[in-house]
């Protein structure tokens, strides 16, 4: 069960490096074309490529391994994500560095959806730090659990 | 590919840009977007799946459109500017939608010595709707 007493809720900081191949991958999936992202051997990430953290490297709500997410239950059937936001302290981070990222549950709150039905916002922090401790960037996630099935055609 | 950037004086205000117009989605771009970001929820490519949980088949991943919008938004102010992006999903994107996505400058500004602007940015559908809306800021170079 997730409710306001899981805000604050931290996970264990985890390594994150910046593949070159997996990060030329993602460019690729997101089709951006800059050769920013492609030529020499440290080319830059693309500025979504952080999202990959916890999935690849750490942990995240439907894959939270041993971490404390472990005990949030979200029912994931019904989860879907309403809003991401990055925020860059400086450029985004090039490939062959390796980030410690980190997720927070932030804020947890109820609403009442337009047909009726509660919905469940939970918002996770995850910051990024360099080998020297520096903030490099924050992301931040909401995602909503609806109570009722979702609306087939519009998906809300 | 390689466009010049727009320079700080030519900036304004309400400014807008070529749109990207893109081909309809494909099975194809959703299996590529989660393998390269390990999201393998199975209500995006497999439709017995996503029918149990009440959609009409499979459906795309808001980020890789959010993804592809970041690209676009990159290839206008250069993708190492780039200082904050915000994006809110609000309604699903099926396979053979017909999206563009566009920019404009919402506001230009001086902050840290730097000086910035935001844009207002969208994936719209052929049908006008908008499953996505969001906002960048960029630093750019004088």
């Amino acid at each position: 069960m997730v409710d306001t007493t899981s805000i604050g809720l931290i996970g264990y900081e985890y390594q994150f490096p910046i593949e070159r191949g997996k990060a030329r991958e993602f460019a690729q999936a997101v089709k951006a074309h800059d050769p920013v992202y492609f030529a020499g051997d440290e080319p830059l990430s693309h500025p979504t490529f952080l999202a990959t953290a916890g999935r690849f490297w750490g942990y995240t709500f439907d894959t939270p391994g041993d971490s404390v997410f472990a005990s949030v239950d979200l029912n994931r059937s019904l989860l879907l994500h309403a809003e991401e936001e990055f925020v860059f302290y400086g450029p985004p981070p090039r490939a062959g560095t390796t980030l410690l990222a980190q997720t927070k549950i932030t804020d947890v709150s109820r609403k009442e959806g337009r047909k009726g039905g509660a919905m469940l916002f939970v918002v996770t922090e995850t910051s990024y730090k360099d080998e020297h401790g520096e903030l490099i960037a924050v992301s931040r996630t909401t995602v909503v659990k609806t109570q009722d099935s979702p609306d087939a055609e519009r998906g809300k | 590919m390689k466009r010049s950037m727009p320079l700080w004086r030519d900036i304004e205000v309400d400014s807008e840009f070529a749109p990207l117009v893109d081909e309809p989605v494909t099975r194809t771009d959703i299996v590529r977007y989660q393998g390269a970001s390990g999201d393998f929820d199975a209500a995006h490519h497999d439709d017995d799946h996503a029918r149990k949980f009440g959609f009409r088949g499979i459906f795309s991943l808001g980020m890789l459109h959010g993804g592809i919008l970041a690209s676009y938004a990159c290839e206008l102010f250069g993708p190492q500017n780039i200082r904050r992006y915000r994006m809110r999903f609000r309604d699903i994107i099926w396979v053979g939608d017909r999206l563009t996505y566009t920019a404009k400058v919402t506001r230009k500004y001086e902050e840290k010595g730097e000086l910035r602007i935001d844009l207002d940015l969208r994936c719209q559908r052929s049908t006008d709707d908008v499953p996505i809306k969001a906002e960048a800021t960029f630093v750019v170079p004088l």
